[in-house]
């Protein structure tokens, strides 16, 4: 990849703040011209010389040239000869090359490239005759060149070149030349004229002509106008009907800001933007469209050089064609520099942009922004999903930190056998919870591709091909630092829950919710979470005891305006006397340092109810599962995505009649099974049983944590199990 | 809804003189606040899927001025271009979007419209959509909760009198609406519609702004953790017998419901009430 030209940067670099998506297009514009190098001068924007890179002769691969001379120096326009040679690369620049995308018709340049699949000697003819008469408006169809010969003082270059092609012989003299000369293969050809001319006759003399001489197209300013002409009718002239007036005026170009003659049928590579859609806008006039999109010449081949770029900083994720566009909102020269340097590397996401531009400029690389657009395009019917104008690295990345956090058991008891989830221990393959989950550059990919929205939210457009998507909401949300409602947050887990769980086959969306879980946490130690009823200790990360610190937030930052070490320590238990610990006395530890450290249910006895009733659920559960053999358990009647108030009424009953049963038919010592939870849940909801109560908890708020509370139950046993290995007496229990 | 500001004693109905405009402040100005449920102004690089800007572009507030006043469409330009008038933006709410699909009918005149009665040409014909056509998706981005302050200055003495006196007797010409027709606003007014522009105090270097800044991005310094948006929107307009066009684009800078601290050297400043507006 060629370094860009900082001349050709400085040139067309857009003045003033990098503002919008046309401006950020114009600025890889101006990068990909200032890096093929060969936009200087007057026409040096037109030209597309890298369209002939697959022209030219390459190794044992011929590929030709066909040159039309003409004398212009007689009474009256000659055709002396025809060459057939190689192209050469260095023929290119003469050539004045500017291409016409369309496979019918012909280029914007005099030049023109033949057919891809090569041509033969008669097709060659065919194109040089169109050099000489279509091209030079000789039978009318090209008037935007007709236009140009007649008001350019050297237009009767052209004239001469049209009085040519109109000869009645043209194409006998010119199948003469060729047949003499044509390879026996059928090459890829290129077709163009050279003209004799005595330079002081033009205007517009060719540069560093002294004398008579020939002279090719991209010498002659003549030609060049008229291949300009050319490329701004077509400007001007998209998708409008003949007999309609081009669209073109004057007005301020909304690139530049400069007054200019602007034009309203630009073609945008990101297809955005076009004049057809009548279907949406009611009497659309197309010839109007430069009116309100007013882009001035200039601008629009910027954005056309840099399409190349654009599509370079995409990827499709999950069907979503996703654009993420670094630049800078003030951009020198230098910057843009640097900027070329990172969209020409291997980097699509900002994680890896970032990474990169630590590498390539680390003084600039805190003030690096991205335009990001996810794009769905359904056999042509685009769509935008989401469009996010600033983004910066900042917030994806302190949630990728807050996420490492709480899935690190170093920092967090969340997935740790001192209080909390068995997560999915020993399986590192699971996204975001296994060992992929403590790197915070993995994280980061993960939210900004809209994997860690896309696991957790629930996805209710399948089929359809646009919504309100509230994973697209979330992502956007983790990108641009959005306050994130924790109240909807909440309605869409469960919604994805209610997806997930199969109770015929005994899925409840473990994995789901454990990311959850572990998302929930993360957005708040991340400080995006917000209540709008007022609930702050939903929003509120995790206090920390003992040693474990969090590292993302400081350790004032509690609700309650603690530290750290103003927390009451749960005491670890101590070993009876045969120098066992005992397996509920570990439970009874976990679940009181769980709900301890966590202000949404230590701060708030209604929603510890819940959540306990579903530990007791979970616990009660696994036991029948386990000791009773049941099918059926608990946790299959009671779904938690059908919870409500009144339901969790009529279960509490129910859960402590069959905690009293089994204790009897295990012959526990105690009364009831589980009592460490019983003894919580009554102590939470104590004052209004449960049966009589009027609950105050949103439906998500019971649904969620209540299905919080069943899977904490259900990895109760195994997680005092875990924990008691982790602490035989034999060790010291450090922890105490 | 009731603000506090620095009114203008002493007018009555109809007795409302043009502010004087210079170095692009003017001496007094009018305010409201404009809030929907929803808004969207669709940005002109779109056709085939619709955005929204994020702030109403300047040519869209002179749009709503000028209907809240009852003025003839291309009749307003002059009364709120850049020369004559100053407008001040305060986007009051943090920017939040929606994308939504919507159902409507086709409206290509050569596809989807149905005719009826006469030839059009000595008798009417109608033209409408056809309505036993499928229904086409289109989506659209929307603003949620949009709210706008705006203080508006004109040197036309006539459209200040009547969009003046629209705004003291809380009504309107044509329905105010945030960008849609069918997405209605609501314009509420201070007790006074009318408020002098005081001098910005400072010690120079720094200034904390309440309104977008508009033409000086770079006057705006930095805070951290602050999300500010950039936003490039068409400014003024100018028309003629075929037509109007774009003739000014300008580059918005602002934080949604937050102010913006900044460099006043670069930017046209006034008090309205006690915060420091950038006019343009």
């Amino acid at each position: 990849m060629a370094e860009p030209d900082p001349d050709i940067v400085e040139q067309y670099l857009p003045d003033g703040p990098i503002s919008s998506l046309r401006r950020i297009q114009a600025l890889y514009g101006a990068l990909a011209e200032a890096e093929a190098g060969d936009a200087d001068g007057e026409f040096g924007l037109y030209y597309t010389p890298g369209d002939l890179s697959g022209y030219v002769t390459q190794g044992e691969d011929t590929r030709y040239l066909a040159t039309a001379h003409v004398d212009l120096t007689g009474e009256s326009p000659e055709l002396t000869d025809v060459s057939v040679r190689p192209l050469q690369p260095s023929d290119v620049d003469m050539l004045g090359y500017a291409r016409y995308p369309p496979g019918r018709g012909i280029d914007h340049s005099i030049t023109h490239r033949g057919a891809k699949g090569g041509s033969d000697s008669e097709q060659t003819v065919g194109y040089l005759k169109q050099r000489l008469y279509r091209w030079t408006n000789g039978g009318g169809a090209e008037p935007a060149i007709g236009e140009l010969a007649d008001e350019h003082p050297d237009g009767w270059v052209i004239t001469q070149l049209a009085a040519l092609g109109g000869k009645d012989d043209i194409e006998e003299q010119l199948t003469q030349h060729v047949e003499q000369e044509f390879p026996a293969t059928e090459p890829r050809v290129t077709a163009t004229v050279a003209i004799t001319i005595d330079p002081g006759e033009l205007e517009h003399a060719p540069e560093g002509a002294s004398g008579v001489g020939e002279f090719y197209p991209g010498q002659l300013h003549v030609l060049n106008a008229g291949m300009r002409a050319r490329k701004l009718e077509k400007l001007s002239r998209k998708n409008l009907e003949d007999s309609d007036p081009p669209s073109r005026g004057q007005g301020a170009c909304m690139v530049t800001g400069k007054e200019a003659e602007v034009f309203g049928t630009a073609q945008d590579p990101l297809a955005f933007y076009t004049v057809q859609h009548a279907e949406k806008f009611p009497h659309l006039s197309k010839s109007d469209a430069w009116r309100s999109h007013s882009i001035s010449a200039e601008a629009a081949l910027l954005i056309q050089s840099g399409g190349a770029f654009v599509d370079e900083c995409s990827r499709t994720r999950g069907g979503i064609r996703v654009y993420t566009l670094p630049y800078f909102v003030d951009c020198s020269v230098d910057d843009a520099i640097d900027l070329h340097r990172l969209i020409t590397g291997d980097a699509t996401s900002i994680g890896d942009y970032h990474d990169q531009g630590e590498e390539l400029f680390p003084d600039a690389v805190e003030r690096l922004r991205f335009y990001v657009i996810g794009v769905r395009n359904d056999s042509g019917d685009i769509n935008v999903l989401f469009e996010e104008p600033s983004v910066t690295a900042y917030w994806p990345r302190r949630v990728a930190q807050a996420h490492t956090t709480t899935i690190n058991t170093e920092t967090s008891t969340t997935f740790d056998s001192t209080a909390g989830f068995a997560g999915l221990r020993g399986d590192s393959s699971f996204r975001h919870l296994g060992q992929a989950g403590r790197h915070p550059n993995t994280m980061l990919r993960a939210v900004v591709d809209g994997t860690y929205a896309r696991d957790t939210l629930e996805r209710p457009f399948e089929e359809a091909p646009v919504s309100d998507d509230p994973r697209e909401w979330l992502t956007q949300s983790l990108l641009t630092g959005q306050e994130i409602p924790v109240e909807r947050l909440l309605s869409e887990y469960v919604a994805r829950l209610e997806d997930e769980t199969d109770l015929a086959n005994d899925q409840y969306g473990t994995y789901v919710l454990y990311v959850q879980i572990a998302q929930l946490e993360a957005l708040a130690r991340a400080g995006l979470l917000v209540s709008q009823t007022g609930q702050t200790e939903l929003t509120t990360p995790p206090r920390m005891h003992d040693s474990t610190t969090d590292t993302t937030e400081p350790p004032t930052a509690f609700a309650d305006g603690g530290t750290p070490t103003d927390q009451p320590s749960i005491a670890f238990p101590e070993p009876t006397d045969d120098g066992e610990l005992k397996l509920s006395s570990l439970r009874e530890y976990r679940l009181a340092r769980f709900i301890d450290e966590r202000p949404a249910l230590a701060d708030n006895p209604e929603r510890r109810g819940v959540f306990l009733a579903g530990v007791l659920l979970g616990q009660l559960a696994h036991h029948q599962r386990r000791n009773r053999d049941m099918n059926q358990t608990l946790r299959d009647m009671h779904p938690a995505h059908r919870m409500t108030g009144a339901r969790l009424s009529r279960l509490f009953p129910e859960l402590i009649s069959k905690s009293s049963a089994y204790a009897t038919e295990m012959k526990s010592s105690s009364t009831q099974l589980f009592s460490e939870t019983i003894e919580r849940l009554i102590d939470a909801v104590g004052d209004h049983p449960p049966s009589e109560r009027d609950w105050a908890l949103p439906v998500e708020d019971i649904r969620f944590h209540f299905a919080v509370g069943t899977a904490y139950g259900a990895d109760a046993q195994s997680q005092a199990y875990e924990l008691r290995d982790e602490h035989r007496p034999s060790e010291p229990a450090d922890d105490a | 809804m009731t603000e506090s500001s620095g009114a203008t004693a002493g007018h009555g109905t109809g007795d409302w003189e043009a502010p004087v405009i210079s170095d692009g402040v003017p001496d007094r100005c009018l305010q409201c606040t404009i809030r929907a449920d929803w808004g969207h102004f669709r940005r002109i690089d779109r056709t085939v899927t619709k955005q929204t800007y994020r702030i109403p572009p300047r040519t869209t507030i002179a749009g709503l001025l000028a209907a809240i006043a009852g003025l003839d469409r291309d009749s307003y330009y002059d009364a709120f271009s850049l020369e004559r008038s100053a407008i001040g933006i305060e986007v009051l709410e943090p920017v939040r979007t929606m994308t939504m699909p919507s159902l409507g009918l086709g409206t290509n005149p050569s596809e989807t419209f149905e005719r009826a009665g006469g030839t059009g040409r000595k008798t009417v014909q109608v033209e409408y959509p056809d309505s036993t056509t499928n229904r086409q998706i289109h989506s659209y981005e929307y603003l949620v909760d949009p709210a706008y302050r705006l203080s508006i200055a004109t040197e036309d003495q006539a459209v200040y009198e009547t969009l003046a006196n629209r705004l003291d007797a809380g009504t309107s010409h044509y329905t105010p609406s945030m960008g849609l027709s069918e997405l209605l606003a609501t314009v509420t007014t201070p007790e006074a519609v009318e408020t002098s522009v005081g001098s910005v105090a400072g010690d120079g270097t720094s200034v904390s702004v309440a309104s977008a800044i508009p033409d000086a991005t770079d006057a705006v310094i930095p805070q951290p953790g602050q999300t500010q948006h950039v936003e490039r929107v068409p400014a003024a307009m100018a028309a003629d017998a075929s037509g109007r066009w774009t003739t000014d684009y300008a580059d918005y800078a602002f934080a949604g419901g937050e102010s913006i601290e900044a460099a006043p050297a670069e930017l046209s400043l006034g008090t309205v009430g006690d915060r420091a507006i950038a006019f343009y």
